[in-house]
Protein backbone atom coordinates (compact mmCIF):
# COMPACT_ATOMS: atom_id res chain seq x y z
CA UNK A 1 0.00 0.00 0.00
CA UNK A 2 1.41 3.20 -0.78
CA UNK A 3 1.85 6.46 1.61
CA UNK A 4 -0.85 8.48 2.45
CA UNK A 5 -0.27 11.85 3.51
CA UNK A 6 -2.75 12.84 6.20
CA UNK A 7 -3.05 16.89 6.92
CA UNK A 8 -4.96 17.74 9.86
CA UNK A 9 -4.00 19.02 13.66
CA UNK A 10 -3.72 16.72 16.13
CA UNK A 11 -6.89 17.81 18.66
CA UNK A 12 -9.36 16.92 15.58
CA UNK A 13 -10.69 13.27 16.64
CA UNK A 14 -11.51 12.45 13.54
CA UNK A 15 -7.61 13.66 12.23
CA UNK A 16 -6.24 10.87 15.29
CA UNK A 17 -9.01 8.42 14.35
CA UNK A 18 -7.74 7.90 10.44
CA UNK A 19 -4.19 7.92 11.86
CA UNK A 20 -4.89 5.30 14.07
CA UNK A 21 -7.29 2.74 12.13
CA UNK A 22 -5.84 3.52 8.35
CA UNK A 23 -2.57 2.48 10.42
CA UNK A 24 -4.45 -0.67 11.67
CA UNK A 25 -5.62 -1.55 8.54
CA UNK A 26 -2.00 -1.77 6.84
CA UNK A 27 -1.86 2.07 5.63
CA UNK A 28 1.32 3.57 5.45
CA UNK A 29 0.02 7.08 7.02
CA UNK A 30 2.14 10.44 7.25
CA UNK A 31 0.19 12.52 9.13
CA UNK A 32 1.20 16.48 9.07
CA UNK A 33 -0.35 17.76 12.54
CA UNK A 34 -1.22 21.37 11.77
CA UNK A 35 -1.12 22.06 15.12
CA UNK A 36 2.81 21.96 15.28
CA UNK A 37 3.19 23.32 11.55
CA UNK A 38 1.52 26.80 12.83
CA UNK A 39 4.83 27.15 14.74
CA UNK A 40 7.56 25.25 11.93
CA UNK A 41 8.46 26.75 9.10
CA UNK A 42 7.19 25.74 5.63
CA UNK A 43 7.69 26.61 1.84
CA UNK A 44 5.01 25.29 -0.05
CA UNK A 45 4.95 25.55 -4.16
CA UNK A 46 1.78 25.66 -5.65
CA UNK A 47 1.70 23.35 -8.31
CA UNK A 48 5.06 21.77 -6.93
CA UNK A 49 5.76 19.87 -3.55
CA UNK A 50 5.29 20.78 -0.29
CA UNK A 51 7.44 20.92 2.30
CA UNK A 52 6.89 21.35 5.93
CA UNK A 53 10.05 21.09 9.31
CA UNK A 54 11.07 21.97 12.48
CA UNK A 55 14.84 20.82 14.46
CA UNK A 56 13.20 17.75 14.31
CA UNK A 57 11.79 16.27 11.38
CA UNK A 58 11.52 17.36 7.60
CA UNK A 59 8.54 16.55 5.48
CA UNK A 60 8.34 16.44 1.47
CA UNK A 61 5.23 15.54 0.42
CA UNK A 62 4.94 15.56 -3.67
CA UNK A 63 2.72 17.28 -5.69
CA UNK A 64 1.28 13.92 -6.75
CA UNK A 65 0.60 12.52 -3.75
CA UNK A 66 -2.82 11.18 -2.19
CA UNK A 67 -3.65 13.37 0.64
CA UNK A 68 -6.17 13.53 3.03
CA UNK A 69 -6.92 16.78 4.67
CA UNK A 70 -9.02 18.03 7.32
CA UNK A 71 -7.58 21.47 7.09
CA UNK A 72 -8.89 23.26 10.05
CA UNK A 73 -7.16 25.51 12.37
CA UNK A 74 -6.03 24.03 15.75
CA UNK A 75 -7.69 24.87 19.03
CA UNK A 76 -6.86 28.18 20.92
CA UNK A 77 -4.80 29.30 17.65
CA UNK A 78 -7.25 32.21 17.17
CA UNK A 79 -6.15 33.37 20.80
CA UNK A 80 -3.18 34.93 20.13
CA UNK A 81 -3.13 37.17 16.93
CA UNK A 82 0.21 36.26 15.52
CA UNK A 83 -0.43 32.62 15.53
CA UNK A 84 -3.96 33.23 14.54
CA UNK A 85 -3.14 34.91 11.05
CA UNK A 86 -0.41 32.65 11.07
CA UNK A 87 -2.54 29.67 10.93
CA UNK A 88 -5.05 31.46 8.46
CA UNK A 89 -2.27 31.72 6.06
CA UNK A 90 -0.98 28.00 6.23
CA UNK A 91 -4.64 27.10 5.87
CA UNK A 92 -4.80 29.17 2.81
CA UNK A 93 -1.57 27.73 1.38
CA UNK A 94 -2.65 24.47 1.86
CA UNK A 95 -5.98 24.61 0.34
CA UNK A 96 -4.11 26.44 -2.34
CA UNK A 97 -1.42 23.33 -3.02
CA UNK A 98 -4.14 20.82 -2.84
CA UNK A 99 -6.78 22.56 -5.08
CA UNK A 100 -3.36 22.47 -7.58
CA UNK A 101 -2.32 19.05 -6.53
CA UNK A 102 -2.18 16.00 -8.94
CA UNK A 103 -2.98 13.44 -6.25
CA UNK A 104 -5.56 11.98 -5.46
CA UNK A 105 -7.45 14.62 -2.71
CA UNK A 106 -9.79 14.24 -0.11
CA UNK A 107 -11.76 16.35 -0.43
CA UNK A 108 -10.22 18.33 -2.98
CA UNK A 109 -10.65 22.49 -2.17
CA UNK A 110 -12.74 24.31 -5.14
CA UNK A 111 -16.26 22.38 -4.17
CA UNK A 112 -19.69 24.13 -2.95
CA UNK A 113 -19.21 26.14 0.31
CA UNK A 114 -23.12 26.53 1.02
CA UNK A 115 -22.97 24.00 3.91
CA UNK A 116 -22.03 26.63 5.24
CA UNK A 117 -25.34 28.75 4.20
CA UNK A 118 -27.98 26.98 5.45
CA UNK A 119 -30.81 28.66 3.90
CA UNK A 120 -28.52 28.26 0.35
CA UNK A 121 -28.15 25.03 1.05
CA UNK A 122 -31.44 23.46 1.48
CA UNK A 123 -32.76 25.29 -1.80
CA UNK A 124 -30.23 23.51 -3.51
CA UNK A 125 -31.11 20.39 -1.89
CA UNK A 126 -34.54 21.14 -2.72
CA UNK A 127 -33.85 21.69 -6.05
CA UNK A 128 -32.08 18.92 -6.67
CA UNK A 129 -34.68 17.08 -5.84
CA UNK A 130 -34.45 15.82 -2.69
CA UNK A 131 -37.76 16.16 0.12
CA UNK A 132 -36.28 19.11 2.43
CA UNK A 133 -37.98 20.44 5.41
CA UNK A 134 -39.23 23.85 4.74
CA UNK A 135 -36.99 26.79 7.05
CA UNK A 136 -37.15 30.42 7.84
CA UNK A 137 -33.90 32.44 8.86
CA UNK A 138 -34.76 35.11 10.23
CA UNK A 139 -34.33 38.17 12.98
CA UNK A 140 -37.97 39.13 13.37
CA UNK A 141 -39.75 37.48 16.14
CA UNK A 142 -43.33 38.05 14.88
CA UNK A 143 -42.29 35.94 11.74
CA UNK A 144 -40.06 33.68 13.84
CA UNK A 145 -43.01 33.02 16.58
CA UNK A 146 -45.57 32.70 13.67
CA UNK A 147 -43.52 29.85 12.13
CA UNK A 148 -42.80 27.69 15.43
CA UNK A 149 -46.70 28.19 16.55
CA UNK A 150 -47.51 26.42 13.17
CA UNK A 151 -44.89 23.90 13.53
CA UNK A 152 -42.72 21.58 15.84
CA UNK A 153 -39.90 23.02 15.02
CA UNK A 154 -35.87 22.79 15.65
CA UNK A 155 -33.57 25.33 15.89
CA UNK A 156 -30.16 25.29 14.42
CA UNK A 157 -26.92 27.14 12.99
CA UNK A 158 -27.64 29.23 10.05
CA UNK A 159 -23.62 29.15 9.25
CA UNK A 160 -21.50 25.86 9.26
CA UNK A 161 -20.37 26.46 12.60
CA UNK A 162 -21.42 22.64 14.76
CA UNK A 163 -24.03 23.71 17.47
CA UNK A 164 -26.61 21.47 19.25
CA UNK A 165 -29.87 21.00 17.52
CA UNK A 166 -33.05 21.33 19.64
CA UNK A 167 -36.40 21.82 19.17
CA UNK A 168 -37.97 25.30 20.30
CA UNK A 169 -41.50 26.53 20.97
CA UNK A 170 -43.26 29.73 20.22
CA UNK A 171 -43.49 30.80 23.60
CA UNK A 172 -39.53 30.31 24.24
CA UNK A 173 -39.02 33.29 21.25
CA UNK A 174 -41.19 35.69 23.24
CA UNK A 175 -37.68 36.87 24.58
CA UNK A 176 -35.79 36.82 21.54
CA UNK A 177 -34.37 40.10 20.49
CA UNK A 178 -33.24 40.73 16.96
CA UNK A 179 -29.60 42.06 18.06
CA UNK A 180 -29.59 38.33 19.30
CA UNK A 181 -30.11 37.05 15.45
CA UNK A 182 -30.44 35.68 13.02
CA UNK A 183 -32.45 31.92 13.58
CA UNK A 184 -32.55 29.41 11.43
CA UNK A 185 -35.52 27.63 12.37
CA UNK A 186 -36.38 24.24 10.50
CA UNK A 187 -39.69 21.97 10.39
CA UNK A 188 -39.04 19.02 12.89
CA UNK A 189 -39.18 15.62 12.11
CA UNK A 190 -39.94 12.49 13.79
CA UNK A 191 -38.21 9.35 12.62
CA UNK A 192 -34.95 7.77 12.60
CA UNK A 193 -31.76 9.50 11.61
CA UNK A 194 -29.85 8.09 8.64
CA UNK A 195 -26.30 9.09 7.84
CA UNK A 196 -24.91 8.02 4.64
CA UNK A 197 -21.30 8.64 3.79
CA UNK A 198 -20.23 8.52 0.41
CA UNK A 199 -16.40 8.07 -0.94
CA UNK A 200 -16.14 7.97 -4.36
CA UNK A 201 -19.10 6.02 -5.72
CA UNK A 202 -19.72 4.27 -2.74
CA UNK A 203 -22.92 5.32 -0.59
CA UNK A 204 -22.29 3.59 3.25
CA UNK A 205 -25.57 4.03 5.03
CA UNK A 206 -25.90 4.36 9.18
CA UNK A 207 -29.00 4.42 10.91
CA UNK A 208 -29.45 6.03 14.55
CA UNK A 209 -31.95 5.15 16.85
CA UNK A 210 -32.27 7.92 19.75
CA UNK A 211 -35.13 9.40 21.68
CA UNK A 212 -33.53 12.65 21.57
CA UNK A 213 -33.50 15.13 19.16
CA UNK A 214 -29.76 15.46 18.55
CA UNK A 215 -28.52 12.05 18.73
CA UNK A 216 -24.88 13.28 18.41
CA UNK A 217 -25.26 14.56 22.09
CA UNK A 218 -27.86 11.54 23.27
CA UNK A 219 -26.32 9.00 25.03
CA UNK A 220 -29.08 6.30 23.63
CA UNK A 221 -27.99 6.61 20.53
CA UNK A 222 -27.76 3.09 19.00
CA UNK A 223 -25.93 3.00 15.65
CA UNK A 224 -26.41 0.44 13.21
CA UNK A 225 -25.66 -0.91 9.44
CA UNK A 226 -28.54 0.30 6.83
CA UNK A 227 -29.50 -0.58 3.71
CA UNK A 228 -30.33 2.61 1.52
CA UNK A 229 -32.87 1.82 -1.45
CA UNK A 230 -30.67 1.81 -4.83
CA UNK A 231 -31.99 4.78 -6.33
CA UNK A 232 -31.99 6.88 -3.58
CA UNK A 233 -27.89 5.85 -3.03
CA UNK A 234 -26.90 6.31 -6.77
CA UNK A 235 -28.78 10.10 -6.86
CA UNK A 236 -26.62 10.68 -3.44
CA UNK A 237 -23.59 9.55 -5.29
CA UNK A 238 -23.97 11.73 -8.36
CA UNK A 239 -25.20 15.01 -6.64
CA UNK A 240 -22.25 14.48 -4.34
CA UNK A 241 -19.94 14.18 -7.51
CA UNK A 242 -21.38 17.19 -8.95
CA UNK A 243 -20.84 19.29 -5.86
CA UNK A 244 -17.06 18.58 -6.38
CA UNK A 245 -16.58 16.19 -3.52
CA UNK A 246 -15.26 12.86 -2.73
CA UNK A 247 -15.66 12.14 0.44
CA UNK A 248 -19.35 13.57 2.41
CA UNK A 249 -21.72 12.98 5.06
CA UNK A 250 -25.45 13.43 4.03
CA UNK A 251 -27.55 13.31 7.00
CA UNK A 252 -31.60 12.13 6.22
CA UNK A 253 -34.30 11.66 8.71
CA UNK A 254 -36.58 8.53 7.57
CA UNK A 255 -40.08 10.10 8.91
CA UNK A 256 -42.16 8.00 10.64
CA UNK A 257 -45.08 9.15 9.39
CA UNK A 258 -44.72 9.46 5.51
CA UNK A 259 -41.86 6.67 5.14
CA UNK A 260 -39.80 9.24 3.33
CA UNK A 261 -36.14 10.22 3.21
CA UNK A 262 -35.63 14.21 4.27
CA UNK A 263 -32.49 15.24 3.88
CA UNK A 264 -30.99 18.20 6.50
CA UNK A 265 -27.61 18.41 4.69
CA UNK A 266 -24.77 17.45 3.22
CA UNK A 267 -21.16 17.38 5.65
CA UNK A 268 -18.30 18.60 3.02
CA UNK A 269 -15.71 17.66 5.85
CA UNK A 270 -17.42 14.76 8.02
CA UNK A 271 -16.80 13.77 11.38
CA UNK A 272 -17.07 9.87 10.82
CA UNK A 273 -15.72 7.96 13.14
CA UNK A 274 -18.71 6.69 15.30
CA UNK A 275 -20.32 5.36 12.34
CA UNK A 276 -17.59 3.99 10.97
CA UNK A 277 -17.04 1.77 13.99
CA UNK A 278 -20.78 0.78 13.64
CA UNK A 279 -20.17 -1.09 9.71
CA UNK A 280 -16.97 -2.38 10.30
CA UNK A 281 -14.59 0.75 9.49
CA UNK A 282 -16.16 0.50 6.55
CA UNK A 283 -16.09 4.05 5.56
CA UNK A 284 -11.91 3.96 6.11
CA UNK A 285 -11.29 1.41 3.78
CA UNK A 286 -13.49 2.96 1.56
CA UNK A 287 -11.41 6.25 1.81
CA UNK A 288 -7.78 4.13 1.52
CA UNK A 289 -8.99 2.22 -1.58
CA UNK A 290 -9.82 5.53 -3.10
CA UNK A 291 -6.39 6.77 -2.45
CA UNK A 292 -5.18 3.41 -3.83
CA UNK A 293 -7.30 4.09 -7.03
CA UNK A 294 -9.30 1.09 -6.48
CA UNK A 295 -13.02 3.27 -6.13
CA UNK B 1 -46.98 57.30 -10.70
CA UNK B 2 -44.09 55.23 -10.44
CA UNK B 3 -42.06 53.78 -7.59
CA UNK B 4 -38.85 54.43 -7.07
CA UNK B 5 -36.21 51.32 -8.24
CA UNK B 6 -35.04 50.06 -4.57
CA UNK B 7 -31.31 49.38 -3.89
CA UNK B 8 -29.44 48.44 -1.14
CA UNK B 9 -25.39 48.23 -0.76
CA UNK B 10 -24.48 46.24 2.24
CA UNK B 11 -21.04 47.35 3.40
CA UNK B 12 -18.93 48.61 6.18
CA UNK B 13 -20.12 52.24 7.18
CA UNK B 14 -16.61 53.53 6.07
CA UNK B 15 -16.39 52.01 2.33
CA UNK B 16 -16.27 54.72 0.48
CA UNK B 17 -17.27 52.95 -3.09
CA UNK B 18 -20.54 51.71 -1.28
CA UNK B 19 -21.07 55.51 -0.23
CA UNK B 20 -19.87 56.97 -3.81
CA UNK B 21 -22.67 53.78 -5.03
CA UNK B 22 -25.79 55.31 -3.40
CA UNK B 23 -25.32 58.78 -4.01
CA UNK B 24 -25.29 58.19 -7.52
CA UNK B 25 -28.13 56.10 -7.30
CA UNK B 26 -29.63 58.12 -5.01
CA UNK B 27 -29.24 61.55 -7.50
CA UNK B 28 -30.35 59.34 -10.24
CA UNK B 29 -33.65 58.74 -8.57
CA UNK B 30 -33.12 55.74 -6.96
CA UNK B 31 -34.84 54.66 -3.56
CA UNK B 32 -31.19 54.12 -2.00
CA UNK B 33 -29.74 52.90 1.07
CA UNK B 34 -26.28 52.15 2.55
CA UNK B 35 -26.53 49.55 5.32
CA UNK B 36 -23.79 48.24 7.26
CA UNK B 37 -24.07 44.09 8.09
CA UNK B 38 -25.28 44.25 11.42
CA UNK B 39 -27.87 46.67 10.07
CA UNK B 40 -29.31 45.01 7.01
CA UNK B 41 -29.49 41.44 8.81
CA UNK B 42 -31.91 43.02 11.37
CA UNK B 43 -34.76 43.19 8.81
CA UNK B 44 -33.66 39.97 6.44
CA UNK B 45 -35.74 37.31 6.18
CA UNK B 46 -35.27 34.09 3.87
CA UNK B 47 -37.97 31.24 3.49
CA UNK B 48 -37.35 28.19 2.09
CA UNK B 49 -40.54 26.16 1.52
CA UNK B 50 -43.10 23.53 -1.03
CA UNK B 51 -44.05 27.05 -2.92
CA UNK B 52 -40.21 28.37 -3.38
CA UNK B 53 -37.76 30.80 -2.17
CA UNK B 54 -38.71 34.06 -0.49
CA UNK B 55 -36.59 36.61 0.20
CA UNK B 56 -37.45 40.02 2.62
CA UNK B 57 -36.98 42.69 2.04
CA UNK B 58 -37.29 42.77 -2.10
CA UNK B 59 -34.77 44.72 -3.45
CA UNK B 60 -31.98 44.76 -5.71
CA UNK B 61 -28.68 44.23 -3.55
CA UNK B 62 -24.93 44.71 -3.46
CA UNK B 63 -23.34 42.96 -0.57
CA UNK B 64 -19.79 44.11 -0.07
CA UNK B 65 -17.42 42.16 2.60
CA UNK B 66 -17.04 43.65 6.05
CA UNK B 67 -13.62 45.53 6.56
CA UNK B 68 -13.97 44.93 10.14
CA UNK B 69 -11.69 41.33 10.95
CA UNK B 70 -13.90 38.76 12.75
CA UNK B 71 -14.28 39.39 15.92
CA UNK B 72 -11.70 37.91 18.80
CA UNK B 73 -14.37 36.77 21.15
CA UNK B 74 -15.97 33.58 20.22
CA UNK B 75 -19.69 34.54 20.95
CA UNK B 76 -19.26 37.97 18.70
CA UNK B 77 -17.56 35.39 16.09
CA UNK B 78 -20.13 33.35 16.15
CA UNK B 79 -23.10 36.29 15.75
CA UNK B 80 -20.74 37.65 12.62
CA UNK B 81 -20.54 34.28 10.46
CA UNK B 82 -24.21 34.14 11.55
CA UNK B 83 -24.88 37.25 10.17
CA UNK B 84 -23.04 36.75 7.18
CA UNK B 85 -24.24 33.38 6.66
CA UNK B 86 -27.82 34.99 6.58
CA UNK B 87 -26.77 38.00 3.87
CA UNK B 88 -24.73 35.47 2.05
CA UNK B 89 -28.04 33.50 1.84
CA UNK B 90 -29.98 36.68 1.22
CA UNK B 91 -27.76 37.69 -1.91
CA UNK B 92 -27.48 34.61 -3.43
CA UNK B 93 -31.16 33.51 -3.54
CA UNK B 94 -33.12 37.27 -4.14
CA UNK B 95 -34.98 37.45 -7.22
CA UNK B 96 -34.16 40.75 -7.65
CA UNK B 97 -30.82 42.42 -9.42
CA UNK B 98 -27.51 41.41 -7.25
CA UNK B 99 -24.53 42.68 -8.38
CA UNK B 100 -21.45 39.70 -7.94
CA UNK B 101 -23.95 37.22 -6.70
CA UNK B 102 -22.63 34.85 -4.27
CA UNK B 103 -23.01 31.47 -5.51
CA UNK B 104 -23.12 27.87 -3.89
CA UNK B 105 -19.12 28.58 -4.23
CA UNK B 106 -18.95 31.48 -1.76
CA UNK B 107 -19.68 35.24 -1.35
CA UNK B 108 -17.27 36.72 -3.53
CA UNK B 109 -17.34 34.89 -6.39
CA UNK B 110 -14.28 31.95 -7.51
CA UNK B 111 -11.44 34.26 -6.85
CA UNK B 112 -9.07 32.87 -4.12
CA UNK B 113 -6.15 34.41 -2.05
CA UNK B 114 -3.80 32.28 -4.34
CA UNK B 115 -2.94 34.29 -7.78
CA UNK B 116 -2.40 30.88 -9.47
CA UNK B 117 -5.91 29.18 -8.07
CA UNK B 118 -7.77 32.02 -9.49
CA UNK B 119 -6.24 32.06 -12.50
CA UNK B 120 -6.50 28.08 -13.27
CA UNK B 121 -10.05 28.43 -12.23
CA UNK B 122 -10.81 31.54 -14.59
CA UNK B 123 -8.71 28.60 -17.32
CA UNK B 124 -5.88 31.50 -17.51
CA UNK B 125 -2.86 30.35 -19.30
CA UNK B 126 0.34 30.41 -18.89
CA UNK B 127 0.41 31.08 -14.80
CA UNK B 128 3.81 32.37 -13.21
CA UNK B 129 4.90 30.05 -10.23
CA UNK B 130 3.24 31.00 -7.06
CA UNK B 131 4.73 30.10 -3.43
CA UNK B 132 3.99 30.24 0.32
CA UNK B 133 7.00 30.07 2.81
CA UNK B 134 7.96 31.12 5.94
CA UNK B 135 11.25 31.93 6.15
CA UNK B 136 12.56 32.96 2.57
CA UNK B 137 16.28 34.00 3.35
CA UNK B 138 17.27 30.70 3.87
CA UNK B 139 16.44 29.59 -0.15
CA UNK B 140 18.13 30.51 -3.33
CA UNK B 141 15.89 32.37 -5.57
CA UNK B 142 15.71 32.48 -9.49
CA UNK B 143 15.50 36.09 -10.47
CA UNK B 144 13.05 38.55 -9.01
CA UNK B 145 10.43 37.85 -7.03
CA UNK B 146 7.62 39.82 -5.53
CA UNK B 147 6.27 38.93 -1.90
CA UNK B 148 3.02 39.66 0.03
CA UNK B 149 2.86 39.73 3.92
CA UNK B 150 -0.06 38.93 5.32
CA UNK B 151 -0.82 42.19 6.02
CA UNK B 152 -0.94 42.92 2.30
CA UNK B 153 2.27 45.19 2.50
CA UNK B 154 5.16 44.08 -0.12
CA UNK B 155 8.29 43.89 0.83
CA UNK B 156 12.24 43.61 -0.21
CA UNK B 157 12.65 40.05 -1.14
CA UNK B 158 14.03 37.64 -0.13
CA UNK B 159 14.59 38.98 3.28
CA UNK B 160 15.19 37.59 6.60
CA UNK B 161 12.01 39.04 8.38
CA UNK B 162 9.59 36.71 9.82
CA UNK B 163 6.96 35.85 7.38
CA UNK B 164 4.89 34.27 6.02
CA UNK B 165 4.81 35.38 2.86
CA UNK B 166 3.24 34.74 -0.67
CA UNK B 167 5.41 35.31 -3.30
CA UNK B 168 5.32 35.63 -7.65
CA UNK B 169 8.46 36.10 -9.84
CA UNK B 170 8.17 39.42 -11.75
CA UNK B 171 10.00 40.60 -14.77
CA UNK B 172 12.85 43.21 -13.98
CA UNK B 173 11.28 46.54 -14.83
CA UNK B 174 7.33 45.74 -15.59
CA UNK B 175 4.35 48.00 -15.27
CA UNK B 176 0.46 47.58 -14.27
CA UNK B 177 -2.02 48.11 -15.49
CA UNK B 178 -5.96 47.47 -13.91
CA UNK B 179 -8.86 46.96 -15.85
CA UNK B 180 -12.41 47.52 -14.51
CA UNK B 181 -15.42 45.10 -15.38
CA UNK B 182 -18.58 46.15 -15.21
CA UNK B 183 -20.61 42.47 -17.09
CA UNK B 184 -19.60 42.62 -20.63
CA UNK B 185 -17.99 46.49 -20.34
CA UNK B 186 -14.69 47.38 -19.67
CA UNK B 187 -12.69 49.89 -18.94
CA UNK B 188 -8.68 50.31 -18.49
CA UNK B 189 -7.40 52.91 -16.06
CA UNK B 190 -3.93 54.27 -17.86
CA UNK B 191 -4.02 55.64 -21.46
CA UNK B 192 -1.47 54.11 -22.83
CA UNK B 193 -0.88 52.65 -26.01
CA UNK B 194 -1.79 48.66 -25.15
CA UNK B 195 -4.85 48.55 -27.37
CA UNK B 196 -3.18 45.34 -29.52
CA UNK B 197 -3.67 43.00 -26.29
CA UNK B 198 -7.31 43.82 -25.80
CA UNK B 199 -7.01 43.67 -21.92
CA UNK B 200 -10.57 44.91 -22.02
CA UNK B 201 -12.55 41.80 -23.89
CA UNK B 202 -9.48 39.04 -21.74
CA UNK B 203 -10.73 40.93 -18.30
CA UNK B 204 -14.49 40.80 -18.94
CA UNK B 205 -13.83 37.20 -20.12
CA UNK B 206 -12.34 35.99 -16.88
CA UNK B 207 -14.11 38.12 -15.05
CA UNK B 208 -17.26 36.33 -16.14
CA UNK B 209 -15.32 32.96 -15.82
CA UNK B 210 -14.94 33.99 -11.95
CA UNK B 211 -18.65 34.73 -11.86
CA UNK B 212 -17.96 38.22 -11.23
CA UNK B 213 -20.11 41.05 -12.51
CA UNK B 214 -17.58 43.72 -11.21
CA UNK B 215 -13.97 43.29 -10.64
CA UNK B 216 -11.14 44.82 -11.03
CA UNK B 217 -7.76 42.88 -12.71
CA UNK B 218 -4.65 43.98 -12.47
CA UNK B 219 -1.88 43.01 -15.48
CA UNK B 220 1.93 42.99 -15.45
CA UNK B 221 3.19 44.80 -18.67
CA UNK B 222 6.84 43.65 -19.28
CA UNK B 223 8.85 46.10 -20.53
CA UNK B 224 9.87 44.49 -23.98
CA UNK B 225 7.56 42.66 -26.67
CA UNK B 226 5.91 40.19 -24.99
CA UNK B 227 2.22 39.68 -24.03
CA UNK B 228 1.11 40.98 -21.01
CA UNK B 229 0.22 38.55 -17.52
CA UNK B 230 -2.37 38.50 -15.55
CA UNK B 231 -1.43 39.46 -12.20
CA UNK B 232 -4.28 39.80 -9.93
CA UNK B 233 -8.00 39.95 -9.47
CA UNK B 234 -9.76 42.08 -7.06
CA UNK B 235 -13.26 40.74 -6.65
CA UNK B 236 -14.75 43.46 -4.35
CA UNK B 237 -12.75 46.19 -6.18
CA UNK B 238 -12.29 49.57 -3.80
CA UNK B 239 -13.33 53.24 -5.31
CA UNK B 240 -9.21 53.37 -5.33
CA UNK B 241 -8.82 50.76 -7.48
CA UNK B 242 -11.50 51.70 -9.73
CA UNK B 243 -9.84 55.03 -10.30
CA UNK B 244 -10.98 58.17 -12.53
CA UNK B 245 -13.34 56.31 -14.35
CA UNK B 246 -15.69 56.27 -11.53
CA UNK B 247 -18.12 57.84 -13.13
CA UNK B 248 -18.63 55.54 -16.12
CA UNK B 249 -17.98 52.56 -14.21
CA UNK B 250 -20.92 53.84 -11.67
CA UNK B 251 -23.20 54.81 -13.59
CA UNK B 252 -22.47 50.72 -15.46
CA UNK B 253 -22.81 49.59 -11.95
CA UNK B 254 -26.64 51.04 -11.71
CA UNK B 255 -27.07 49.63 -14.88
CA UNK B 256 -26.53 45.97 -13.83
CA UNK B 257 -28.66 46.34 -10.78
CA UNK B 258 -31.36 47.67 -13.10
CA UNK B 259 -31.49 44.92 -15.37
Amino acid sequence: MSVVYLLGPSDDSTTRYFAREATALGAHVRWIDLASAVDASWHIDVGGPLELGDRHRRVVVPADAPVYARLIAPTGVEDRWDRGSTSQRLLTALASWLEMSNGRIVNRPGHTLDNGCKPLHEAWLRAAGFLVPPSLTSSDRRMLRSFAEAHQVVVKTVSGIRADCFRVGAPELRGFHPEQGPIHLQHAVDGIDVRVHVVGNRAIAVGIQSRAVDYRIADDAHYFPFELPLELADRIVETTRQTGLTFAGWDFKLCEDDGRFHALEVNPMPGYQVYDRAVDLSITRALLDYFEGLS
Amino acid sequence: MATAARLRVIASSSDHLARALVKLASEGGWSAEHLTHGEAVRDTTVEVDDDGVSVRPPTALYLRPPFEPPPLDRDERFLFDERLALLWAAAALNPHAVLNRPSRYGLWGRATPSARVTEHRAGYRPSRPEVFCTHPGARQWEGTWAAERGDGIVGPWPTNSPGPFRARPVADGEQYEAVTVVRTQAWRRSDEPLAEFDLERQSASIARTLRLDFAVLWWAIPPADSAPTLARVAPTPSLDDVGRRWPEIGSALLGALSS
